[in-house]
């Protein structure tokens, strides 16, 4: 049987042309066998919809998903602005795709029909091929939705079926971003792609922060806001954690962008939130749900452990495939390691290469928001770094 | 979880036994029983199964990893059911099976699954079921932490069960008490329609029609008991003033029966009426009612003639 993959990639600033551009580039590499699916990530630079006509004019009618992201991961490095697109094709692949609205509002119900919508293309649970589920939200909305809807489409979809995704963004502006399956574009939603082979599938998971300090008892908090820690406001304790910063209301979140929170969990890997934002009653809100009454740490990150962590969460995806070679490699890449890592941005991403195979077709996205499972169920992550592989079978 | 150090080990079962802060409602400690064995615990499908009053039986009640539909919906009741209240049940994929149903579809690969009882000594409250796919096994610690989150959903499951009870007794009482101030209501507005209803009979059983200037007709029907005396009694004096009538024609032809009381009461009220400076004038007395009369001795006093027309006439002449 064949799988292959192959990516493209455009910074042309018409919309239709790099979208044209980026789709072409992507099925140079399929041999002239024609797309199953096609993985698409842009910036916010562009006129989606007139992006998304010029990857029609190359791909046709081939089903399509995909959403604006923070900036871009290429086999030709890292776009701040641009059109990336994978393409994929298998000889046993099924897709089946679905767009439902209403994230931010009904989010349960949301995850359901998106979910439903495809449930009837499960791979059965006695057969040769498996089912692996990629699913973007929009981070801009979903911030207390993500948690919600990864457990809904988890359950209905079970444990056989790996969730591997994120939240979608744009360049830290906050402004609004898109989701795109086929010719529907669409924000405050949830975008799904059932892929259905035999091809093997790996998954890695990894953020690379560690706590530091003595620990903090979230006292009073409520979905992602915490109130009070230590039964004090919990701006107050943060910011006592960090005497000799200049931490205010205005650069608090670029300040939290180096120092998350984290709660331990059984697994040994801490669960990461990002404070976004400081409230003048002394709140704190954070991306994602947070756990009530639950011990937090700061946590404390540096371009090594990052880089490192990125390298073992491919290593982790590439354990899963037992030796096959890889056709593709999808990364979601959290938008706020850039900052960090500096001029080692483009290293984190060569880590990642050197062990997926840097030949290997790749796409990625910087993202507001990660989703996939490591050693336990699937999880919604901060400032996480997710790599995923399909092998060759 | 070999690799988890103790003071991350300390800040899970903080938060463990931070449940029992989380006395809401039955919803909220499913949610956060399934929370907490699947995001904290790291379980990737968490069946929780309730004890339910009515039948003994373990139901399904939460789930996640899997659809509740998809996983056994009861657990066997009797003993069966309260074996799994025994103790806690460790299964891998290399062992035979410890759980006396399925709780998973067969097909389900599980690697190891834990089955855990929530039992208080008042007895099982319900069964919590954890499976993980990914690991061959559960190591003892992660048993352990498992076994703590058991003990914590039930303390904090019978509060909130006894809770609901007293709320649940409190809103019964409460209708109660609605419905018997209803029942009270509705009465109290009955007698008062009651009330407003014998108050037009009353005022429609002594008439007091004007017939010409300053004459009144007063007719009298039926059996006069005393209230009912005293009632013709008000009613004449109060039009008397009123339509300052000079002559009241009391027609007792309607009157079946009279006592020696009333018989008084109506010669007192006639005397009353004089002191307003208006003359009574009696017609239509029943021979029966003369003869109570004379036999009782009264001595009426006052003007009597025979018919109503007479007394119209009387009137008129003396006018």
């Amino acid at each position: 049987m064949t799988f292959l993959a192959g990516s493209g990639s455009s910074q042309h600033t018409d919309a239709y042309q790099a979208g044209q551009e980026a789709a072409t580039g992507a099925l140079a590499s399929l041999a002239g066998h024609p797309p199953q699916l096609v993985i698409v990530f842009t910036t916010e630079h562009y006129d989606q919809a007139t992006a998304l006509q010029g990857i029609r004019a190359s791909i046709g009618t081939t089903p399509l998903i995909g959403c604006c992201t923070g900036g871009l991961i290429t086999a030709q490095g890292i776009l701040e602005r641009g059109i990336a697109a994978l393409a994929l094709y298998g000889d046993d692949l099924e897709v089946a795709l679905a767009l439902e609205p209403d994230l931010s509002t009904r989010p349960a119900l949301a995850a359901q029909r998106v979910s439903e919508q495809l449930e009837d293309y499960l791979a059965p649970l006695d057969s040769p091929r498996h089912s692996t589920a990629l699913i973007f939200t929009d981070g801009l909305t979903g911030a207390l939705a993500m948690d919600t809807v990864i457990h809904n489409v988890a359950t209905i979809f079970g444990p056989f079926c790996p969730l591997i995704g994120g939240a979608a963004g744009d360049n830290l502006q906050y402004h609004q971003t898109s989701l795109f399956v086929n010719d529907r574009i669409l924000g405050d939603s949830i975008a799904l792609a059932l892929l259905t082979t035999a091809a093997p599938i790996g998954i890695g998971v990894r953020h690379g922060w560690k706590p530091i300090g003595q620990p903090c008892v979230i006292t009073r908090s409520m979905a992602n806001v915490i109130y009070e820690l230590d039964g004090r406001p919990a701006l107050e304790v943060y910011r006592s954690l960090f005497p000799h910063s200049d931490l205010t209301f205005e650069n608090f979140r670029q300040f939290t962008r180096y120092h998350p929170i984290g709660f331990p969990q059984a697994t040994g890997e801490f669960l990461v939130r990002l404070p976004l934002q400081a409230n003048p009653d002394g709140s704190i809100i954070c991306l994602g749900m947070l756990p009530e009454y639950a011990v937090m740490y700061v946590m404390q990150g540096d371009p090594v452990s990052l880089l490192s962590a990125a390298e073992a969460a491919a290593q982790q995806a590439m354990t899963a495939l037992h030796g096959v070679p890889v056709a593709a490699a999808i990364v979601i890449d959290c938008v706020t390691r850039p900052p960090l890592l500096g001029n080692r941005t483009a290293t984190e991403i060569d880590r990642i290469r050197a062990v997926v195979g840097i030949e290997t077709p790749i796409i990625g996205m910087y993202s507001f928001g990660e989703i996939a499972a490591d050693t336990g169920p699937v999880c919604f992550h901060n400032k996480t770094v997710v790599v995923g592989v399909i092998g060759k079978y | 979880m070999s690799h988890l150090n103790r003071e991350n080990e300390l800040a899970i079962l903080y938060e463990i036994a931070s449940i029992s802060r989380h006395l809401r409602d039955r919803e909220t400690i499913q949610n956060l029983t399934l929370e907490k064995a699947t995001r904290l615990l790291g379980a990737e499908i968490a069946v929780l199964y309730l004890a339910a009053r009515s039948d003994a039986q373990l139901h399904a009640c939460a789930a996640r990893g899997i659809r509740l539909k998809k996983v056994s919906s009861v657990l066997p009741p009797g003993n069966l059911a309260l074996n799994l209240g025994q103790q806690l049940l460790v299964w891998t994929a290399s062992e035979s099976t410890p759980f006396p149903v399925p709780v998973l579809p067969a097909q389900y690969p599980v690697q190891a699954a834990l089955g855990i009882p929530i039992k208080r000594s008042t007895g099982l409250l319900g069964w919590l079921y954890v499976a993980i796919l990914k690991r061959a096994a559960f190591d003892p610690r992660e048993i352990a932490l498992y076994d703590v989150l058991a003990d914590q959903i039930a303390s904090t499951l019978e509060t909130t069960l006894a809770w609901e009870q007293a709320w649940q007794q409190q809103v019964a009482l409460a209708e109660t008490n609605r419905q018997l101030e209803q029942a009270l209501s509705a009465a109290h507005e009955a007698y008062i329609r009651q009330e407003r209803l014998l108050q037009t009979i009353r005022d429609l059983s002594v008439p007091a029609l004007p017939v010409g200037d300053h004459t009144l007709l007063v007719p009298l029907i039926g059996y006069i008991d005393s209230q009912r005396a005293q009632q013709i009694r008000t009613t004449m004096l109060a039009a008397v003033g009123q339509q300052h009538a000079r002559f009241v024609i009391l027609d007792m032809t309607g009157v079946a029966l009279m006592d020696t009381a009333v018989a008084q009461t109506l010669l007192d009220t006639t005397r009353s009426v004089r002191l307003l400076g208006a003359q009574v004038i009696v017609c239509g007395i029943t021979p029966r009612v003369a003869e109570v009369i004379v036999v009782l001795g009264i001595d009426l006093a006052i003007t009597t003639v025979s018919d109503l027309r007479a007394a119209i006439r009387l009137a008129l002449l003396r006018r």
